[in-house]
């Protein structure tokens, strides 16, 4: 059987580890830069408070019940995430680690459900978070069973059969399906199919001939037919984004560069770290949707394919900022930003150019630019045109210590 | 002596290799003592806590040590629990009787504190070790 286990709230769980007094208060974490809201406590969703709002439109309720508010520390939820992924692997060696707060597991055995309440314990006692578990025979179908075991008192539901399925599939709406995406679910209500049930009556060729083999699969995971397996194995990504909203807009093109290149810079550190060349390389500007009053919206993004991959910081760098050149344009603020790399593949997998010389003297000085920001500390060696210690650029006005990282953060206790 | 070259990505390095007589360690690979194995049994459930105050010197837990809590480990009557009494945390050592649950200070300066339905009260781990610095 496969068990989805999901973290509950995670990243208000783990500001709520060193917080106990928060316990039963509403509690909300923000995004990157302290702009819409994404986690939220069970009593911050009876307020009302949305999930991807702008913190800017829930000011009210947030002054008026006292909601406490967090900003994003993805160095604890990480070392959480860890602590709780690692804990897992005492119930099956067969995990996928599938999000930052969600991991499938195979396991086989007899009475599944006292395995799924073993591990709510579990990890609530080793780790102190929440989690939900959803047991059946398919991925997709356990993902259905973890919806429920959230709203349940036990935090586990087990499907045992096909019949129990049947049954929880015709009051399952077609967009709570797992892998079926926005698109072809609309797609779905617009002929007429609106729960997993009738989704899952479909005639196979239909959905072949009209959509494709992923929807198939879908349908089939829901008939318990196993299509996707739990792999242990790590899924190497296929893209690496950096991208932030200012917390000020911005019109000055000086300024803007300064910006690219530092998403440029930690986008292709994050490329490295992952022993990766990059292809392709995109930038993107955009200006602020929630301002009526001035100028047109605008949205710019043009991408550069490198004759032979690379994963040299001048280079990529360089490009980004020829990139910026030819989208920015004048008498506009920009409120977001970002640099994305495509076609990523390994180092030492490249196609080389004869046209091209190939100038490996860089590469030694790259590794010393990696070896002396690990050493010293980040970002003490940027590139001139950078200006990531401007502390400006990021707002995080309410970060919590790093309790778990760092012994300078760890709780100070008055016992 | 000879010198070796071996090959890694970028370089090529040398190692001196000695024609003496071997050294009768050479093939024993010890490793190094390491205090993570010495103190910390489950690493996913150990949390690490800073303390200030004088209500366990009798234990020997003074202001400025770091304690080891293992939140995995089972409390038993006399452990040194870190809990958490009405939305505080407490270091205290744990006396479960009969007919109550008491959280006892290493210091005669403080009461017995009496643990009743009516307060939150949840035991968050065991302390493990504390480490003094005295440098």
């Amino acid at each position: 059987m496969i068990f989805l286990v999901d973290c509950n709230n995670f990243y208000v769980s783990c500001e709520r580890l060193f917080r106990p007094e928060l316990l039963l208060s509403p509690v909300i974490v923000l995004s990157n830069n302290d702009g819409c809201i994404i986690s939220r406590s069970s009593e911050a969703k009876q307020l009302g408070l949305k999930m991807g709002e702008p913190v800017f439109k829930a000011k009210e309720i947030i002054k008026n019940n006292n909601v406490h508010v967090f900003s994003s520390n993805f160095e604890l939820y990480g070392e959480v995430s860890n602590r709780i992924m690692n804990q897992l692997k005492i119930f099956s060696n067969n995990l996928e680690v599938y999000s930052i707060d969600e991991a499938f597991l195979e396991i086989n055995s007899e009475d599944y459900k006292n395995i799924g309440l073993s591990i709510v314990k579990n990890i609530k006692k080793t780790t102190g978070i929440p989690v939900s578990v959803g047991i059946a025979e398919t991925k997709t179908l356990s993902k259905i069973a973890g919806n429920i075991a959230k709203k349940s008192l036990d935090n586990c539901f087990l499907i045992e059969n096909n019949w129990t399925a049947k049954k929880i599939l015709s009051r399952t709406p077609i967009k709570d399906v797992w892998g079926l995406g926005n698109q072809y679910s609309k797609f779905m209500i617009n002929n007429g199919i609106s729960t997993a049930e009738s989704f899952m009556n479909m005639d196979r060729n239909w959905i072949l001939n009209k959509l494709n083999i992923n929807v198939l699969r879908t349908r089939d995971e829901l008939h318990g037919i196993k299509c996707h397996k739990v792999s242990s194995c790590f899924k190497p990504k296929k893209s690496i984004r950096v991208s932030r909203s200012f917390r000020n807009d911005i019109d000055n093109y000086q300024q803007l560069e300064k910006y690219v290149s530092d998403f440029a810079f930690l986008a292709c550190k994050k490329l490295r770290k992952e022993n990766k060349r990059v292809k392709q390389l995109q930038v993107f500007i955009l200006t602020n949707r929630f301002k009526k009053s001035h100028h047109s919206k605008y949205f710019g993004t043009m991408s550069y394919d490198f004759f032979v991959s690379t994963n040299n910081y001048i280079e990529v760098i360089k490009y980004s900022l020829i990139l910026l050149r030819n989208i920015f344009k004048d008498g506009l603020s920009y409120k977001k930003a970002g640099v994305i790399l495509n076609q990523l593949s390994p180092v030492d997998e490249y196609q080389s150019s004869f046209m091209i010389n190939n100038d490996k003297k860089n590469d030694s000085l790259m590794d010393k630019i990696d070896y002396l920001n690990d050493k010293f500390g980040n970002n003490k060696i940027i590139f001139s045109s950078q200006n990531i210690n401007d502390k400006s650029k990021i707002s995080k006005k309410k970060l919590s210590p790093n309790y778990m990282n760092s012994w300078n953060n760890i709780l100070n206790l008055d016992i | 002596m000879i010198l070796m070259y071996f090959r890694d990505q970028n370089n090529f390095f040398s190692v001196a290799v000695s024609a003496g007589f071997p050294s009768p360690a050479g093939d024993l690979f010890a490793s190094q003592l390491n205090l993570q194995d010495y103190l910390v049994k489950n690493p996913n459930s150990t949390i690490y806590v800073k303390v200030s105050g004088d209500s366990m010197s009798g234990v020997g837990i003074f202001s400025g040590d770091t304690l080891i809590v293992d939140k995995s480990s089972n409390p038993k009557n006399n452990s040194i629990v870190l809990c958490i009494l009405d939305g505080d945390f407490l270091v205290k050592k744990l006396n479960i009787s009969t007919n109550s649950t008491n959280l006892i200070s290493a210091n005669k300066k403080y009461e017995p504190i009496v643990v009743t339905e009516y307060n939150d009260f949840r035991i968050l781990g065991v302390v493990v070790a504390s480490i003094k610095k005295f440098i």
